[in-house]
């Protein structure tokens, strides 16, 4: 389990990554990430969605409502460019950032 | 499985978004809650297990309102509004008592918030607060004026007033040289002044007009220890005969007639022909007497000593002590009961039974008033319950709405007494803000209604709304918030949390709230019949005030005073000549019906009583001598003032020219002396033994004029002619067919005539006269009609709200019997049926209070019964039928829905 402050500070990013497989509706994302952490990162249903519509207002992703055959009308998110444009910077400073720790923690304890 | 979509609406109350956003919002959650709350199900949770699980996951529901509506407002968040929000979580970081400080600032905030949310409930709850705090500070004010508030003078706890008391121990007013001797031998006070009222003609200064004026001892002002704003008071060597004639001049007199000219010190005034150094002009802040703020001038009572007469004269005066250092009241009584028994030692011929009257001088300025204002009180203090009994039953309807949020926080951990505090802060808050409307509402109600009721209590002048009223107005609001707000705060918070969940509302509270529901529309309906009550007996009582037989027939009479200074008329034949003529003159005018001469006029307030004596009865023991209303009149004074003859004649011009030594009684005088005998004939006295010069003749019988007004017991009266009593001053009185103001001119024109430098005091009509006599009854009337009236608005609209509340509830049930073919009609019997049987409750309830509350008014009800059923039965059936109105509406719009539409939508 990771800290509060180090999920939230990431929320953004991982929100945006998950969002390049194609839209997905709330539910949907929260599962994505608990799977694919392997139930370590964990939300509040409600910080994500205070999260998703934060993004939203800032024209990131954009949420719209589907009806499948068989299934009920859900409200779907889907990247916008500019989202693209914030993943693509946000990834690449995260990357150096990373990178800087990891150089900083492997020269101290190598 | 759980309703979420019901849990989210009640949790998440977004009245600020649009319609579909909050749709969305609803929506997504839902869809969100029931896919977790399937996944846990799925893995063997049971369901509440799951249900627990999935409101963990959930979060702070709060938390996340107040970020979706910040969201939704940041360009309006102001920089205050973020600075409290950083500054609340720094110190709830600190933890311990700084955190519960956070706490309670944090459920304030929310408190607002929750207010802003529901302006409709949040408007009628503050608008009723308002109007029943503010109902309680406008009395509160006025008993805070009259009752409370120490009298503007310097320790005025030791002043006391002082009067005379005679054979019958009744009090009245000193005679002039008593005083000059209590004020020399007494030993238990500082200071001992004394004053009467008059007035003087002003000339010089504009229009001749008419001055109020205080004549007082120069020891007055130190007995109150009060100094003049400029100049100085009066010396002891101005306070006799033949000293400077010299005045004081009042803040207003100075500030109306001269301008505020400091010059003014110095000048001269006219009074009645002598001129008089102004010397002094008193602080602005000074009323005397305390009563009232209306006088001009003062000057020194001992110059006139020898108009006031000697130890039996009693020409109006009152005196004030100041009690020495360390006296206490019991000590003064017991000094003055030595003084007064010397005196009577001294003068045993005129001061037989002598004796001295004490009271506190705030309890004697005070004493006309305290009754009908603690009535009053009672009044408001009935209304204001009835308005938080009104508030707390929204307050109930409201929590129900919100049992699912607070069992949702009480899952989610926090405890009973931190949701119990949440609760009660938003209703104090509420509280509040009607207290500080209130007070809004009384400041602008005294300052409108100061000249309404100037007249009608004493020390009006001095309402005013100050640190003490807004004190009891806060710490009201405090109190009844607390206890109006802890029954639905209690009930909401000491729920077991799981069952509200499982079932939404309904249940074993349900039945509580409806209680509490019921309980409240009872105790609302039981006080307003009581006030409405009360008030019906007030209003009877004032109809049968206002058609009293006063014994006098007061419509079309005209009055007008006039005083002769001595200056110009010294002798009593020029001053009988001056009235003589001036009463032909003007029965002689066109439109006059009569005009006639009096010393005193009835229902003005003037009155000059003696000791009457019966030639050739027995002396009578002390103490039981008879006392009588002396007036000497003109010819032509009853038929005038409309008073009936009863036997023998009236009293006639002849009677004046020759000052006939002939009096005309009134019926009472008959019925105490002569029941069996012919009055007519009879001679009698006013002093005992009588020479034979000194006797008067029985020549008429008249019917009791009650010369103070329905409401006072007056002495019989005993008529003379004008001409046995030196007339400097007297009433003129002129029936008459014209407009007032015509016949006022007529009157001013023919004193002109006679006499350019003689003014007239302001003439009056008897009729105004008569309607000021009952104008503190009309007074406690009219506000008692206006709280009552309020009380029924209030009642009505709790009923109302209710009942709205208990039918919505009963929809599904009432759709059902409609479905399953009940007569409409029959339902609606039913629905209503169920709001008459509380109202009904109610009522009996009303009755016992009615009771209760008639006693209280008892002192205020003249010539009808304290407790009467008719009033009584009638205000409880007023609030049936009122009730019933309100019962009618929300029931009939019940059964008009589509039963089909209920079911689906229920």
């Amino acid at each position: 389990m990771f800290s509060p402050e180090l999920k939230k500070g990431s929320m953004d990013l991982l929100i945006l990554s998950i969002l390049t497989e194609g839209e997905r509706h709330g539910y949907a994302i929260g599962q994505a990430i608990e799977e694919l952490s392997e139930g370590r990162i964990e939300f509040r249903i409600s910080t994500l969605y205070q999260t998703l519509y934060r993004m939203e207002r800032k024209g990131w992703i954009s949420g719209r409502w589907i009806e499948k055959s068989g299934e009920r009308r859900r409200c779907a998110y889907a990247l916008t460019d500019e989202g693209r444009t914030i993943l693509t910077r946000r990834l690449k400073s995260w990357h150096e950032f990373t990178a800087t720790i990891n150089k900083i923690v492997g020269l101290t304890h190598a | 499985m759980p309703d979420w979509k019901e849990i989210i609406r009640e949790n998440l109350p977004l009245p600020e978004m649009t319609g579909l956003r909050a749709e969305r919002i609803i929506g997504e959650l839902t869809d969100h809650l029931e896919e977790a709350f399937q996944k846990y199900r799925a893995r063997g949770s049971s369901d509440s297990e799951a249900m627990q699980q999935v409101l963990d996951r959930m979060g702070d529901w709060r938390e996340f309102v107040d970020e979706l509506l910040k969201e939704e407002y940041r360009h309006t968040r102001s920089r205050t509004d973020i600075a409290f929000e950083r500054a609340e979580q720094s110190i709830r970081r600190r933890g311990g008592f700084a955190a519960s400080i956070a706490d309670t600032w944090q459920d304030i905030r929310h408190a607002l918030r929750t207010i802003r949310r529901n302006p409709a409930f949040s408007l009628t709850a503050i608008a009723t607060l308002t109007l029943g705090i503010g109902g309680v500070i406008i009395i509160f004010s006025l008993i805070n004026a009259v009752l409370i508030r120490p009298l503007p003078f310097p320790e005025s706890e030791r002043l006391v007033l002082l009067l005379e008391t005679g054979a019958s121990g009744n009090a009245m007013t000193m005679s002039y040289v008593n005083f000059r001797d209590w004020q020399e031998r007494n030993r238990s006070f500082e200071e001992m002044g004394c004053w009467n009222e008059t007035e003087f003609n002003l000339t010089g200064l504009g229009v001749p007009s008419v001055v109020t004026a205080i004549p007082t001892t120069a020891s007055l002002f130190r007995t109150l220890g009060i100094e003049p704003e400029l100049g100085r008071t009066f010396l002891e060597e101005e306070d006799r005969v033949g000293g400077n004639p010299v005045t004081v001049l009042t803040w207003d007199f100075w500030q109306n007639r001269l301008g505020g000219d400091p010059a003014a010190v110095g000048s001269t005034l006219i009074l009645n022909g002598i001129p008089h150094t102004v010397i002094g002009v008193m602080p602005r802040t000074f009323a005397f007497p305390p009563d009232n703020d209306r006088r001009d001038l003062f000057l020194p009572i001992g110059q006139a000593a020898p108009y006031l007469g000697g130890r039996t004269s009693h020409p109006g005066i009152y005196a004030i002590g100041r009690l020495a250092e360390g006296v206490t009241p019991e000590q003064a009584r017991s000094d003055m009961d030595a003084v007064t028994a010397s005196l009577e030692a001294d003068y045993p011929d005129e001061l037989e039974g002598h004796g001295a009257y004490m009271r506190d001088l705030q309890e004697f300025v005070a004493r006309r008033a305290d009754d009908p204002l603690w009535q009053l009180l009672a009044a408001v203090g009935l209304l204001l319950i009835i308005a938080c009994s009104n508030v707390a039953t929204l307050l109930l309807a409201q929590t129900t709405a919100r049992q699912s949020e607070i069992a949702l926080r009480s899952t989610l951990g926090a405890g009973r007494g931190r949701l119990v505090r949440l609760l009660l802060v938003r209703s104090v808050t509420l509280w509040l803000a009607g207290g500080l409307l209130g007070i809004a509402l009384a400041v602008v109600v005294i300052r409108s209604a100061s000249p309404l009721w100037a007249d009608l209590l004493p020390r009006t002048f001095a309402v005013t709304i100050d640190a003490r009223a807004v004190v009891v107005a806060l710490g009201l609001a405090l109190v009844t918030g607390v206890l109006f707000g802890l029954a639905p705060a209690l009930l909401t918070a000491f729920r077991d949390p799981a069952s509200i969940l499982r079932s939404g509302a309904g249940s074993s509270a349900g039945v509580t709230r409806r209680r509490l529901q019921k309980g409240l529309i009872v105790a609302e309906v039981g006080l307003a019949v009581a006030l409405l009550a009360g008030t019906g007996q007030m209003v009877r009582s004032l109809s049968r005030l206002t058609t009293a037989d006063l014994g006098l027939e007061p419509a079309g009479v005209l009055a007008g005073e006039i005083s002769l200074p001595p200056m110009r008329y010294p002798e009593e034949s020029r001053q009988l000549a001056f009235f003589t003529n001036l009463r032909e003159s003007i029965a002689s005018q066109p439109g006059i019906g009569a005009a006639a001469v009096c010393r005193s006029l009835p229902l003005s307030g003037s009155g000059w009583q003696m000791n009457f004596f019966v030639a050739g009865a027995p002396e009578p023991a002390p103490g039981e001598v008879s006392w009588t209303e002396i007036n000497v009149v003109s010819a032509d004074y009853f038929t005038v003032m409309g008073i009936a003859l009863l036997q023998g004649r009236f009293i006639t011009a002849e009677d004046v020219t020759d000052a006939r030594p002939v009096a005309v009684v009134d019926e009472l005088v008959v019925a105490e002396h002569w029941p069996d005998e012919n009055p007519i004939g009879q001679r009698i006295s006013f002093s005992w033994p009588a020479e034979e010069s000194d006797l008067f003749e029985v020549v008429g019988v008249v019917r009791h004029v009650f010369a103070r007004g329905p409401i006072d017991a007056t002495l019989p009266e005993i008529y003379a002619p004008l001409s046995t009593a030196s007339p400097d001053h007297a009433w003129l009185t002129v029936q008459a067919d014209l407009p007032a103001h015509e016949v006022a001119d007529l009157i001013r024109e023919q004193v002109q005539m006679l006499d350019p430098d003689q003014p007239v005091k302001e003439i009056v009509q008897l009729t105004d006269l008569a309607r000021t006599t009952t104008r503190q009854s009309r007074f406690v009337t009219l506000l008692l009609v206006i709280f009552a009236s309020a009380a029924l608005m209030l009642t009505s609209i709790g009923i109302y709200g209710v009942m709205s509340y208990l039918t919505a509830e009963r929809s599904y049930e009432i759709g059902v019997r409609i479905a399953l073919g009940a007569r409409r009609g029959h339902v609606l019997g039913s629905v209503i049926g169920q709001g008459l049987r509380t109202v009904a409750v109610g009522a009996g309830f009303g009755i016992a209070l009615a009771i209760l509350f008639g006693l209280l008014l008892r002192s205020q009800l003249f010539q009808i019964a304290t407790v009467s059923p008719v009033t009584i039965i009638g205000a409880a059936i007023g609030m049936g039928a009122v009730a019933a109105a309100a019962t009618w509406i929300p029931a009939r719009r019940s059964t008009r829905v589509d039963p089909i539409t209920v079911l689906k939508t229920t």
